[in-house]
């Protein structure tokens, strides 16, 4: 080999290696979850003031992405958000408190959308009903009108002996979100404002009930501290008013 | 964004407006005497290409003209110590910069062609392949009713399309005085259909409550169709659930 055929040679093996290095190191399968022992320790090494004591369970939303759900030293019910990130389990984002949240663990994919709760005992809740709610609307500009459906989908969900749960969102409103998603992105790619990208005005809600089927207050699980360590789409699931519902 | 909103005239158009930059670049250097790197050559019609601009909405459409050449600006002042290296790569800016108004030609044909291929007022545009169309509920004043297929494929040739009355339908709901369960004019979504291939068309397809309308929100706005015959099934029991 000459000096020429040697330098390919060679940069081209360092190509192969970097780039078999770079798919291992972002693609590969995860690994075993930490033990519990560890969990606990790692989020109270972060997060001091979370003083967790107990991890109630691990649930999977996939390969890598998972939701624990934990109690704390003072009796309070907390979530914690776990991703496969950099060969590592890492804690996204650790919360003292248990109220539903919207998890959107991969932005590209804007429909793959997860609830996760951990309800406070104490709180009394029974049951809880999700919606898909969005607003019926009007518009008329230059002649032109527009109208927007009113939206509202229900999702039930019952606590038993469970009070933390995860729950994927349903098929139909999959289907709603995907397609009023891709209406919104080319909408925002063919407007003068090209780079700003409305969101869809629909929202995620919930309404917890006790025992009797009436209105619960889950005041317990709905104030907490929180802390992040790294970024994951999360939205906050609003409540849902008696009157706001058709 | 997945192969199918890909929208093939557009696609079509601005392959051919690549090929119409390539042939000119082949022709400016075919008639030069002293050749230049075409690698840099290259690099000097995409600098070219930077320019300001004006964005004007056009048919719900953003149509870019570009006004002052600030690539080739940039380039002037980089050569402008050399100017036999100037008068060689000179053309390869204006090429660069020529290039915003071939791709505002693209835009502007490509309405009338999309137009052509797929016009807004005719439903086959949204509703091309129904195979796997089915209905799903949006709000609780929709009953469990099937979709007849049949029939709306057979409708969908004959269906006109309407006035959207926004406002009078907005408010109608509001003057039920049942204030608790309230009707929504368009209670159901069908999904699971194909627009017409090529079109890259997106759409959230609604379905109104007597099973006879579909109002079809596109980035574009809307479009309203009414058919003469209903294509639901089970709508008979009026009666809500809850």
């Amino acid at each position: 080999m000459n000096r020429k055929q040697t330098i390919y040679f060679m940069s081209s093996l360092f190509l192969i290696v970097a780039l078999a290095t770079v798919y291992w190191f972002y693609f590969s399968a995860p690994k075993a979850f930490p033990s519990e022992q560890q969990l606990i320790s790692k989020m109270n090494a972060l997060f001091a003031e979370a003083e967790v004591s107990e991890i109630l369970d691990e649930l999977f939303l996939d390969e890598s992405h998972a939701y624990v759900p934990f109690k704390t030293d003072k009796g309070a019910y907390g979530s914690s958000y776990w991703v496969w990130k950099n060969r590592k389990w890492q804690v996204s984002t650790i919360e003292g408190s248990g109220q539903p949240i919207l998890w959107t663990p991969n932005e590209r994919k804007p429909s793959k959308q997860f609830l996760v709760w951990n309800i406070d005992p104490n709180d009394e809740v029974d049951s809880i009903d999700f919606y898909l709610i969005k607003k019926r609307n009007y518009f008329v500009s230059d002649g032109i009108h527009t109208y927007e459906p009113q939206v509202q989908m229900k999702h039930a969900v019952i606590l038993k002996e469970k009070n933390y749960g995860i729950l994927q969102i349903p098929n139909d409103w999959v289907k709603f979100i995907d397609s009023s998603y891709h209406v919104q992105k080319q909408k925002t790619q063919t407007s003068i404002f090209g780079d700003f990208f409305q969101q869809p005005n629909h929202y995620i809600g919930w309404r917890p009930y006790d025992r009797n089927g009436k209105d619960a207050f889950p005041e317990g699980s709905v104030n907490g501290n929180g802390y992040v360590n790294f970024h994951q789409k999360f939205d906050h699931v609003m409540f849902v008013n008696e009157n706001e519902l058709e | 964004m997945t192969f199918s909103h890909i929208n093939i005239p557009i696609l079509i158009l601005s392959v051919l407006a690549w090929i119409t930059m390539g042939v000119l670049f082949f022709q400016i250097y075919k008639r030069q005497i002293e050749k230049p790197k075409v690698w840099k050559a290259i690099l000097v019609v995409i600098i070219g290409i930077f320019s300001f601009s004006i964005n004007w909405p056009m048919l719900n459409q953003v149509i870019k003209i570009p006004i002052l050449p600030l690539g080739v600006w940039l380039l002037y002042f980089i050569y402008r110590k050399s100017v036999d290296k100037w008068l060689v790569y000179r053309k390869y800016a204006w090429l660069g910069f020529f290039s915003g108004y071939l791709f505002l030609a693209t835009s502007l044909l490509s309405l009338p062609v999309n137009h052509l291929f797929y016009p807004k007022d005719q439903l086959e545009t949204y509703l091309a392949n129904m195979e796997n169309a089915h209905m799903i509920i949006l709000h609780p004043s929709g009953v469990e009713s099937s979709l007849n297929k049949e029939k709306l494929e057979q409708s969908i040739g004959q269906m006109e399309p309407s006035t959207i009355y926004s406002d009078e339908w907005y408010s109608e709901t509001y003057m039920d005085p049942d204030e608790k369960n309230k009707s929504e004019r368009f209670p159901y979504q069908l999904v699971g259909v194909n627009p017409k291939i090529g079109s890259g068309m997106v759409s959230t397809v609604y379905v109104e409550r007597d099973g006879k309308g579909l109002l079809i929100s596109t980035p574009n706005g809307q479009q309203y169709f009414r058919s003469k015959m209903p294509f639901l099934e089970g709508l008979k029991e009026e009666k809500r659930d809850e």
